[in-house]
């Protein structure tokens, strides 16, 4: 019985203090999926660097991102929209500070069944109409005669904010014609690949050769595809930044590490995770 | 007619049921070898999984579990004597009976929810593996007190009233005879227990995990990554295929580790119910 506890005991004491014998500095990080691979990744090749921090990351969306942040129970919100008026309001001793760390565009996307049977382009009225439930089969737009799976994110989601700001005209409108609402861009991905009939919003880093970028058709007729140069000429109309929040001017290892988001090295991460960097 | 009927529909249940055990572990030993060697087990994952290792997700849900183990324990060999030695009143036997069973059949999600409104959000713990450990702990605790209890209630009357005769005090009967004829029940239900811990997503996810970044923790107060998560990150990633192998292996590498818990209950089982009744 005895040893029983001391053995449980003693493995947990070496899991605990056998490799971190020096105290480190802990920077928490939360928020949007879509900055997520960025710092992600920053965190992995700062804290090479830096051995006495350890940078943890973890998801939930911008929202969750801005409400942590304001209970202060993290260090640094990772958000892909931005903060609103209540949000500001919701925290009074909470002095919210953006840093932008990129671009990004919100691209609406299909399954590539659909992308293939030549739907590559539709007009921001029509993909209203599909979220608000007045299109529901693909061959009302010139597709194949197949129903529509509209897919929809969660409310406070970024990737959800910007993208109905635009499409449907305010960032929270519902959207009655959605058959499912989900999470994160991974799930997101995953779903409208795994479908082959879907349409849903993704973050430019997110489309590849299963889930495919729509092109847009604008008001004057021109169609502007999801391309980083659209992106970063400002055509593409679906776009926003990246940004990290702190409470109040960032001091420290905190400070050090939001610069080497913004500096060469970590730009290069931001580029190579799909976005535009702040030097394009 | 009808008895050979009946026999057959239930070999036929039981094939039914070995084959989809059987099935399950083909598949998951199937792909999990091959990405299972000895550098994905002892290095740190790398670009959310997809590449690295498992290392801090393998040390993350032993530390989780032993710290569940830990709590839970003394709590649940306490409830046990309790309800063997002290409750003699059957209404109070049945109301704890029923509590204790209710307390089980609650789903893990719902501990994982109070673990974030209670300790996260009200208490401000913040994400910590302790609180994981604690929600852990009373989620297994049923476990240990049913196995206990049984293990305590079914020592032979002879053996108490001996005890009694020889002159042995209540607290000299529990430490004397009692618990070491009832500690086998109480450690196969832990094991029982931690092999069921160590595989709940729901409770560890909003309260003690972290996406990415978490390493060994120094404090109670910090994230860890643990496997059941991490499987659910990566089968969030299914369109890279390297995230998806490596899924497998987390999966192989958790299911053994069930694997090993099982057993270990099963070996204490025999070990100590051995040397109990000595």
């Amino acid at each position: 019985m005895k040893t029983y506890y001391v053995y449980i005991l003693i493995l947990m004491f070496t899991i605990i203090t056998g490799c971190n014998a020096s105290k480190k500095e802990t920077i928490l990080c939360a928020g949007s999926t879509t900055v997520l691979p960025v710092v992600s990744d920053a965190a992995e090749q700062f804290t090479l660097n830096h051995r006495d921090v350890a940078v943890i990351v973890n998801a939930g969306g911008s929202g969750v991102g801005i409400n942590l942040l304001g209970e202060q129970k993290i260090h640094i919100g990772m958000i892909s929209r931005n903060i609103s008026q209540e949000e500001i309001e919701k925290y009074p001793d909470v002095h919210f500070i953006t840093h932008s760390i990129g671009k990004d565009a919100v691209v609406p996307v299909v399954s590539s069944e659909i992308y293939d049977a030549g739907i590559i382009a539709l007009t921001i009225e029509q993909i209203a109409k599909i979220y608000k439930g007045g299109i529901t089969n693909w061959k009302e737009v010139g597709g194949p005669d197949k129903e529509i799976l509209a897919v929809d994110k969660e409310i406070s989601r970024g990737t959800r904010h910007v993208f109905m700001e635009i499409v449907l005209g305010n960032k929270e409108a519902e959207a009655p014609g959605a058959d499912l609402v989900l999470g994160s861009n991974n799930e997101e991905q995953v779903a409208i690949a795994q479908s082959n009939a879907a349409i849903g919003m993704l973050s430019h880093a997110w489309i590849n050769d299963d889930v495919k970028g729509l092109s847009i058709i604008l008001a004057n007729g021109e169609r502007v595809d999801p391309t980083l140069q659209n992106i970063i000429n400002g055509k593409f109309p679906i776009t926003r930044n990246l940004l990290l929040i702190t409470n109040g001017e960032p001091q420290g290892k905190i400070r050090e590490f939001i610069g080497f988001i913004k500096s060469p090295d970590g730009q290069k991460i931001v580029e190579q995770a799909g976005y535009v960097s702040l030097y394009r | 007619m009808r008895n050979k009927l009946f026999i057959s529909v239930c070999c036929f249940a039981a094939i039914l049921c070995t084959l989809i055990l059987s099935l399950l572990l083909f598949v998951i030993a199937l792909n999990g070898a091959k990405a299972v060697n000895l550098r994905f087990l002892l290095s740190d994952s790398r670009n959310f999984g997809a590449e690295g290792g498992i290392v801090y997700q393998i040390m993350g849900s032993i530390l989780l579990i032993s710290g569940a183990a830990f709590i839970s324990l003394p709590i649940a060999l306490g409830t046990a004597l309790c309800k063997s030695e002290y409750i003699k009143n059957t209404v109070l036997q049945q109301i704890s009976s029923m509590m204790i069973y209710g307390l089980n059949g609650v789903p893990s999600v719902i501990f994982g929810i109070f673990g974030l409104l209670f300790f996260v959000n009200f208490l401000n713990t913040g994400i910590s593996w302790f609180v994981g450990s604690i929600i852990l702990a009373v989620m297994i605790i049923p476990t240990i007190v049913l196995a206990a209890y049984q293990s305590m209630s079914s020592i032979p009357a002879i053996y108490r009233e001996s005890a009694y005769a020889l002159g042995m005090d209540k607290w000299k009967v529990i430490a004397k005879v009692i618990l070491p004829q009832g500690i086998h029940g109480a450690v196969t239900g832990l094991f029982i227990g931690l092999a069921r811990a160590i595989g709940e997503t729901a409770p560890v996810m909003f309260i003690a995990t972290a996406f990415s970044g978490a390493k060994l923790p120094d404090s109670l107060f910090q994230p860890v990554t643990a496997l059941p998560t991490h499987i659910l990150a990566l089968a969030q990633q299914a369109t890279n295929s390297q995230a998806l192998l490596n899924a497998w292996g987390t999966s192989l590498v958790l299911m053994l580790l069930v694997f090993s818990l099982s057993l270990s209950a099963l070996f204490t089982r025999v070990t100590l119910q051995s040397t109990g009744r000595r």
